[in-house]
């Protein structure tokens, strides 16, 4: 059982599944998936991403920008829209926003929503399931000592300046004989307020073997998943971290 | 510390749109596929609103980068917008387009905050503005005046 916080930084908590598909994608599913589990996900909305693409212009010299629009995906909100899930080809993911509430109530919740998928588009298996935590922390001054709140951060050798403005961190370890990978990353992003320094930390735990567990296996994954991200987050925090989400013990 | 060299994936470029931040000023092109693996793949809501903000700045200039980002956080249904404004405003002056910039600007004594897009154009001032005429015609003024409120269109011959 992990530590309790009156204040955590959790922003977002998800599970993603990506599928082996038995045939092509059916674009009746997401249809289907609604009718299933609208009384909890009622409010509908069609995400259609957008990227910039670099191509030549008319004359073949000059490199413009162009926007390209990725493939719909459907979502599906709670009333509250603080819970959705998403679907698209081969696709599903549950998605907690702030505020999270426990681990206990979110773990049925995948497993219900990962039954009804699966009764629906019956893949032929999972070829990457991923869960992820992704932390925000806010401190509301412009430099702090990252080593007085953090075991985990950029190492500088000490013949250059220690100060720095923005950082990013990322590193992979393998869990499970390399079927699994947790990546963490710890970076700086943009502040929502002025004034106010914040990290992100994200916990990204991945099953990167494609059919590496059967499907009925799914509850014992989800469990190694949140005991190493759990695990992860306390050993790399300090308590004067533990301090400012305000341990409840 | 292990780090056996034939096990190391390099993947740190996966995430490079997402957390650029501060006040670090670099454009970095990457392929095109690069970015549709990218906006296509992310399922996090909170991510891709860092996401998207980034894509931003392939399309526009950003005059004061770290308000404009802080205000499109708050106000993230300008995101979409500003893409598919970009799309508009480059169908109307095609070649005669020289950049887009975007800017934050607060008054407090008028109590306003928002954003100003400029259009630089190498036109002369009348079909420049007949252009933005063109524009507001056959886009912008169909946009959700609680958009319009917060977004101001101009353009500049220069």
């Amino acid at each position: 059982m992990g530590k309790k916080y009156k204040n955590p930084p959790i922003v977002e908590a998800l599970c993603e599944f990506q599928f082996l598909p038995n045939q092509p994608w059916d674009i009746t599913i997401p249809g289907i998936l609604y009718e299933k589990i609208k009384d909890e996900f009622p409010v509908k909305q069609q995400q259609v991403g957008f990227g910039v693409a670099v191509k030549p212009g008319k004359a073949g010299m000059v490199l413009k920008p162009e926007i390209e629009f990725g493939p719909p995906r459907m979502q599906f909100f709670s009333k509250d829209k603080i819970s959705l899930v998403q679907v698209g080809p081969d696709l599903l993911t549950v998605n907690h926003l702030r505020p999270y509430s426990t681990w206990k109530k979110f773990k049925p919740l995948i497993l219900k929503i990962f039954g009804e998928y699966i009764v629906i588009a019956n893949p032929k298996g999972v070829r990457q399931i991923r869960l992820r935590y992704i932390n925000k922390i806010d401190f509301d001054q412009h430099k702090i000592e990252l080593s007085d709140y953090f075991n985990y951060y950029p190492s500088i050798p000490s013949n250059l300046p220690q100060t720095y403005k923005t950082f990013q961190v990322t590193v992979e370890i393998p869990y499970n004989n390399e079927r699994d990978t947790l990546r963490l990353s710890f970076a700086t992003i943009i502040p929502e307020k002025p004034n106010v320094l914040s990290l992100l930390f994200d916990l990204d735990y991945v099953m990167i073997l494609p059919e590496s567990i059967v499907l009925d296996k799914l509850p014992d994954w989800l469990e190694d998943a949140h005991t190493a991200i759990e695990n992860a987050f306390e050993a790399c925090i300090k308590d004067k971290c533990r301090k400012l989400f305000e341990e409840v013990k | 510390m292990q780090l056996p060299s034939q096990e190391y994936n390099q993947s740190i470029t996966e995430y490079y749109p997402l957390y650029r931040g501060g006040s670090v000023e670099s454009t970095i092109i990457l392929p095109p596929s690069n970015f549709s693996r990218n906006f296509e793949k992310e399922t996090s809501i909170f991510l891709k609103k860092l996401n998207d903000i980034e894509q931003l700045k392939s399309l526009y200039i950003f005059e004061n980068s770290e308000e404009i980002k802080r205000f499109l956080l708050s106000h993230d249904y300008l995101i979409d917008c500003l893409s598919e404004a970009y799309d508009q405003i480059r169908g109307i002056f095609e070649e005669n387009l020289i950049e887009i910039c975007l800017e934050y600007d607060r008054d407090s004594e008028e109590d306003f905050e928002g954003l100003f897009v400029t259009i630089k154009t190498n036109l002369s001032p009348e079909p420049s503005l007949d252009l933005l005429e063109k524009f507001d015609d056959n886009w912008w003024l169909q946009v959700d005046f609680k958009i319009r409120s917060l977004i101001t269109i101009m353009v500049r011959p220069v």
